[in-house]
């Protein structure tokens, strides 16, 4: 089975098998596109993922290797934030820097389907909070210079939601 | 890497913003931080989901703050007012001309009378010229008059989403023109202002001989003539729905109209006849979707069969032999039907997937529609016969629709086939007293094995029974995973609950249990592993 190297921003190296590497868009592209030659024994760096976030991806994608293609993602698939499967529901239960880091990396990864859960348990953080929750849940500045909170509310209060 | 959560880059904060509720993104979202209040309007698929309001009462302190917002705003919302009565429609034009430059609007709707619209087009030419997409509603009627009518250019226009025009039994016009050379839809919806009967419509309000890009038509014609509307070639037209025409619509050449439109798709008519079918069959080679909403006859006949090429996948028909006839002659709308071989309709559609039918005589109603239908809607509301071949035509279909009454039950004696059913709903939505669904339930759970989803659903709030022992059958379909049933009352208890192994869903809303003799004390009458419920308002009763 072939295998490649990948190489973290923490200068660990870590040899994994080619079909899990390439749940990452951005490998795929690498291997395909750019011709990096994964035969040469070079190490692929990933410049924007530490180590321990890499370890904790590769879990994921060891488990998702044989998923089928995702569908196109419509609108209305969009707002589903309840199909989580178990699996990855449990893979998420970490601290919010972890998921954090997780979703940043899976981004620069291109990950589609990773972001995807991983927006989606944010977003089920979010729901049904006021803004304050929010900042308090996510430890957010609120950098709003005064009086500009009553202007936003103001102009909400113009906005409604498209038919 | 900071764990910075008001500084998420602008991808994954919009797939998180994308799963949320506008109430939780706009209302909560907005007030978190700059960031988080910029993102949602700077990105085109967020901003395309909210719509600014402006009107004429709106205060200054309003505007000024709107003005100011960083935010990217893409769609309007004008409320203009009328000549007299709101005096502020300047102010809403000067407020337009200033924002065009900062905001990137794409899609506009204004509501307002025809003079009041025609001065905000006028005024704000900059913003009606650039945008793709509009909706407009017209408050107000004014007199007709063929001249001193102004045209509107609204060169990069795309989707008119929706025209409203209240139309009257006096002449009226829209003072205004609209010349859309880019089109690609429209929606135009002809209304009547206060039940009038609406008689007239001359107005060209609307330049469709120019729409050289038009795909997409839809008109309710409220029984107006709107011969403009009929006096174009639409050479790219996939999609032409015509709703609520005058029977006089059916007299025209047909053949000159759809020789024009070799690209038709998708069709919806009212009152269709033999003449125009026939048209539209010999011009349009490439129709997938066809709804016919009634039928007219001229000689008092019907042709008798109608068939399709192998690009038909989908039929609506609406009355047809039966109910929902016109004819121009009054002595032919009170015979009965006859087709011209005096016997049999044969419906012919070899490719057809989904099929609709209302109100149709189904004793000789033939099906000649191959192996590839699969979803099957129809009414049946007793007591006429169906035709031999109609079931068996359908022993492939793998999902049913019925809309039931009090004498379906009749249809039972049909089903001697086994059906591949997946799918089953029932549908009770005729106002009626309350009646047992006995018979009618027990014959397709017993001839459709392969029930993954069963659906009894009563649309109001007379209760429909079901006797526990029909019910009890359920346990035999060992497929079922989604059951449905509302405001359906159990009957006569005689046993324990039932054991359902496999269901994912259980829906029961406004369902009752008559257990006289306590057998299920008080107990859900499932038992066994359900993965989710919905309603369980399951309410169980010991009382007759």
């Amino acid at each position: 089975m072939s295998t490649i190297k990948l190489e973290t921003s923490d200068g660990v190296k870590f040899t994994v098998k080619t079909q899990v590497a390439k749940c990452s868009g951005t490998i795929r592209t690498m291997l395909e596109d750019i011709g990096i030659n994964p035969q040469d024994g070079e190490a692929i760096p990933l410049s924007n993922v530490h180590s321990t976030i890499l370890q904790k991806i590769l879990v994921w994608a060891e488990h998702h290797v044989d998923d089928p293609e995702p569908p196109r993602d419509d609108a209305d698939a969009a707002k589903r934030t309840d199909d989580i499967c178990s699996w990855d529901e449990d893979f998420l239960k970490v601290d919010q820097r972890t998921l954090f880091d997780v979703m940043l990396a899976a981004n620069y990864l291109d990950m589609k389907q990773l972001i995807a859960v991983c927006c989606k348990t944010v977003a089920n953080m979010i729901k049904g909070k006021t803004a304050d929750q929010i900042r308090k849940t996510f430890n957010i500045e609120n950098d709003f210079p005064p009086g500009d909170e009553d202007k936003i509310r103001l102009r909400n209060q113009f906005c409604e939601e498209r038919r | 890497m900071d764990t910075d959560w008001g500084a998420l880059p602008l991808e994954p904060l919009e797939r998180i913003f994308r799963q949320l509720k506008f109430k939780d993104r706009l209302l909560a979202c907005s007030l978190v931080c700059q960031h988080w209040n910029r993102t949602l309007f700077c990105c085109p698929a967020l901003a395309r989901g909210i719509v600014l309001g402006i009107s004429g009462d709106q205060p200054a302190q309003v505007r000024e703050a709107l003005r100011a917002s960083q935010r990217n705003y893409r769609q309007l919302s004008i409320v203009l007012g009328g000549d007299d009565d709101q005096p502020d429609n300047g102010s809403v034009n000067e407020f337009l001309t200033e924002v065009v430059g900062l905001w990137n609007v794409q899609n506009v709707s204004v509501v307002g009378e025809p003079t009041s619209l025609l001065d905000c087009f006028r005024l704000n030419g900059a913003l009606f010229g650039g945008i793709t997409e509009l909706s407009l509603e017209l408050t107000k009627n004014i007199d007709w008059s063929p001249f001193g009518k102004q045209d509107v250019t609204m060169g990069e226009l795309k989707k008119l989403h929706y025209l409203q025009m209240y139309v009257g039994r006096e002449r009226v016009s829209t003072a205004f023109r609209l010349i859309v050379p880019k089109l690609e839809s429209a929606g135009i919806v002809l209304d009547s202002m206060a039940n009038e009967e609406a008689l007239y419509w001359e107005d060209p309000l609307i330049d469709l001989e120019g729409c050289d890009k038009l795909v997409s038509l839809e008109v309710d014609l409220n029984t107006t003539m709107w011969e403009p509307f009929f006096a174009v070639d639409r050479p790219h037209l996939e999609r032409l729905l015509i709703r609520r025409a005058s029977d006089e619509f059916q007299e025209r050449d047909w053949d000159r109209i759809f020789q024009h439109m070799p690209n038709l798709r998708d069709v919806e008519m009212v009152f269709s006849g033999d003449v125009m079918l026939a048209s539209l069959k010999r011009n349009c080679k490439k129709l997938e979707k066809l709804v016919l909403n009634g039928f007219c006859f001229h000689d008092g006949s019907f042709a008798s069969n109608m068939g399709w090429s192998a690009t038909m996948k989908q039929l609506f028909m609406d009355g047809w032999l039966n109910g929902g006839v016109y004819s121009r002659d009054p002595a032919l709308t009170s015979r009965p039907w006859k087709t011209s071989n005096g016997s049999y309709f044969t419906l012919i559609v070899p490719k057809l997937r989904k099929l609709t039918l209302r109100g149709c005589d189904y004793k000789r109603f033939h099906l000649e529609v191959g192996p590839h239908l699969d979803r099957v809607d129809i009414d049946y509301y007793g007591p006429q016969q169906f035709a031999p071949n109609f079931f068996s035509s359908l022993h492939a279909v793998t999902q049913l629709i019925l809309h039931i009454n009090g004498d379906s039950f009749r249809v039972v004696q049909h089903l001697t086939y086994t059906m591949q059913l997946q799918r089953l709903e029932m549908i009770c939505g005729t106002e009626h007293r309350g009646y047992e669904i006995n018979n009618l339930f027990t014959a397709f759970v017993k001839h459709c094995p392969l029930l993954e989803e069963l659906t009894v659903r009563n649309e109001h709030e007379n209760q429909l029974k079901l006797d526990y022992e029909a019910f009890a059958l359920l346990e035999g379909l060992k497929l079922l995973r989604l059951l449905t049933f509302q405001y359906i009352t159990l009957t006569n208890v005689s046993g324990a609950a039932i054991r359902m192994e496999r269901l994912d869903r259980l829906d029961v809303s406004g369902c009752r249990v008559q257990d006289p003799h306590g057998m299920l004390a008080g107990r859900f009458p499932i038992d066994g592993h359900v993965a989710a419920t919905e309603n369980m308002e399951w309410t169980v009763s010991s009382a007759l």
